[in-house]
């Protein structure tokens, strides 16, 4: 029957694999149901699904981190959006979206329609302006 | 020659640390003297490069019912027995042979646990699509003196319409059951269809494109008082909703290990013993798995296969509450922001629907357009193994979704985007009844076990912005909110 100290550890050991892991989708996988787990194993009182629980998920530690290494080794060098873009709690919808419009890819140099429209919206931002001296 | 080599690892390091443009110039330079081909990722400006063109990094990948990417746990179940333990498991002479034995059946026990059967009862297969050709030619092949008909679904999987097809070539009758608007088969409808000489029903658990679960239960039930065999595709069922052989009457079963996060190139076919099933093989060799399907089982893949059913089976509930999180966030996020947004499938995901599978029918906005501007999500629009035709989904098309005015084939100015679809050739009338084009405007999305709130909260910021950068860009859509009814429309021919 494993102490608190030692479910602890365990924890937190997980919480440490779900950081490195290289790939997003997993990494927030991780770390979310290794909370949910061990927060049902603390609520739940039974003392035989408790120890089976345990011996499970030291295992399953030495899994995430084998596997740690070989998505380092083979994973995908260019990561996904969300990550070149900085996600994090500080990144909303909002502001990505708002930094991948402001990097825009090549293709959208040639999008008439685009710069046309850009360029009516400065044309207008400079009569308001305009008007703003004037008045 | 390793001076060659050396020389040119030195300049690349030396290039790394120096300017950019220094280090393009080299580039060129040692691509100069290298046959290699140009790389397609350019890892220091992140930029993939791939028919014309330029991503900003891998897009989020939300087309689940495509493909799913392996669980980790699967992967390392499977990698002993691609580097060390590479035995046969028929060979019944060494320990190679043995331990690769051993592997597989521990794998066919994990299977059979997963939806309640026997391990006697798994036949491990290349795939669903095997597992459906098998079950359907083997059924009938071996049913064929006494028996004459088949009955099945408009809105099944290809493999199961074409096995359906090839029967039909032969002689066999098929029945295809009309789907209800929200894909649902009518009980009804199939008690009716059931004659003495039907030999099979083949209707699938969980639908790939719209996500509709069909009741297996009462099928079943009605099939088994018929005394006609029932066979389901579950491809998309086993692993996600609760399947289970041993309280439902279901005689066959196809698995398919990719839609689990399992290997791809692997399923396995459910046979059941009591009351017994026979089939006739597909395959003809050395009588492996019980003589239905001969040829070397993969150990690895079964392994995969195995660990994949295993971790669905703990994951299960898990994974269903908070894919159906998900999936309101990302129904609400969308309809909530947008109009002329139409869920293609039944809305209840406790019972008809499962919640991974959101098929969005967008008015007024055209499907590649739309898809090809959804850059950094990866997303389908129709089946994957339709989406290379150019045709529309024909489950869409069987579920009478209505089809849009922006896309006649009389070539009017409205069609901006590129206006594919030949297949109706009409006069110049707006009512034409039959609307083509919502069946080309679907978008559907996959949500699964890795998804997380972030990638679902930036494709519902996508797709609205791209749907409305569309929308205004769309003289119909200009029409529709001046009031103008498109029904009564005269289109001119040019």
């Amino acid at each position: 029957m494993p102490s608190a100290a030692e479910v602890k550890s365990l924890f937190r050991q997980f919480l440490r694999v779900g950081r490195k892991f290289p790939n997003y989708n997993i990494r927030h996988y991780i770390q979310r149901r290794s909370k949910e787990e061990f927060h049902s194993l603390a609520a739940n009182a039974d003392a035989a699904a408790a120890e089976a629980a345990w011996q499970r998920a030291k295992s399953q530690l030495e899994v995430w981190q084998r596997q740690s290494v070989v998505y380092q080794l083979y994973g995908r060098k260019v990561k996904t959006v969300l990550v070149r873009a900085g996600s994090g709690s500080r990144s909303t919808p909002a502001r990505w979206l708002m930094q991948l419009q402001r990097h825009s890819v090549a293709g959208e140099q040639n999008d008439a329609l685009g710069m046309r429209r850009q360029q009516l919206e400065e044309a207008q931002q400079q009569q308001q302006l305009l008007e703003e001296a004037a008045a | 020659m390793a001076l060659f080599r050396a020389s040119e690892q030195l300049l690349a390091n030396s290039a790394r640390k120096a300017a950019p443009w220094l280090q393009s110039g080299i580039q060129i330079l040692q691509r100069g003297l290298s046959a290699q081909a140009e790389p397609a990722e350019d890892e220091d400006s992140g930029a993939i490069e791939m028919k014309g063109i330029r991503l900003r990094g891998a897009p989020i990948y939300l087309d689940m019912q495509a493909t799913t990417p392996m669980d980790p746990r699967v992967l390392d179940a499977m990698l002993p027995y691609m580097v060390d333990q590479f035995g046969n498991p028929h060979s019944r002479t060494h320990l190679y042979g043995w331990e690769s034995e051993n592997a597989v059946e521990k794998a066919r026990q994990q299977v059979a646990s997963l939806i309640g059967a026997d391990p006697k009862e798994i036949i491990f297969t290349s795939g669903a699509t095997e597992s459906n050709n098998m079950a359907i030619k083997g059924v009938a092949n071996f049913y064929k003196d006494k028996k004459r008909h088949i009955v099945t679904s408009q809105t099944e999987h290809k493999c199961v319409l074409d096995s359906a097809r090839y029967l039909q070539q032969r002689g066999w009758d098929v029945t295809y059951l009309p789907v209800r608007s929200d894909g649902r088969i009518d009980l009804g409808q199939l008690a009716d269809a059931l004659r003495p000489d039907t030999a099979l029903v083949s209707i699938m658990a969980v639908n790939n494109e719209i996500g509709v679960r069909q009741p297996l239960a009462e099928i079943g039930a009605l099939c088994r008082e018929r005394k006609v065999f029932f066979h389901t595709d579950a491809a998309q069922a086993v692993g996600k909703v609760p399947v289970d052989t041993s309280s439902t009457p279901i005689d066959l079963m196809s698995i398919s290990g990719h839609k689990l996060y399992g290997p791809k190139g692997v399923g396995a076919l459910y046979v059941r013993r009591r009351p017994r099933v026979r089939l006739e093989a597909q395959m003809s060799g050395g009588g492996q798995e019980r003589g239905l399907r001969s040829g070397t089982v993969p150990t690895a893949a079964v392994v995969g296969l195995g660990a994949a059913c295993e971790v669905a089976a703990q994951e299960m509930a898990a994974d269903h509450a908070h894919i159906c999180k998900l999936e309101q966030r990302l129904r609400d996020g969308i309809m909530g922001q947008l109009q002329g947004v139409v869920l293609n499938g039944p809305e209840d995901v406790a019972r008809h629907r499962y919640p991974g599978n959101v098929n969005l029918s967008f008015a007024y906005v055209e499907g590649e357009s739309l898809i090809m501007g959804l850059k950094d999500i990866a997303v389908s629009s129709g089946s994957a193994c339709t989406s290379a035709s150019l045709e529309p989904s024909y489950v869409l098309r069987a579920l009478g979704v209505e089809e849009d005015m922006a896309h006649t084939s009389i070539r009017c100015v409205a069609a901006r985007g590129k206006c594919k679809c030949n297949s109706v050739s009409t006069p110049a009338s707006g009512a034409l009844g039959v609307e083509e084009d919502m069946a080309h405007t679907s978008i559907r999305y996959g949500i699964g076990r890795f998804t997380t709130e972030e990638e679902v909260d930036a494709a519902v910021a996508q797709t609205v912005s791209h749907v409305n950068k569309l929308r205004e860009m769309s003289p119909l859509w200009e029409m529709v909110q001046e009031g103008i009814d498109l029904k009564t429309i005269q289109w001119s021919q040019h």
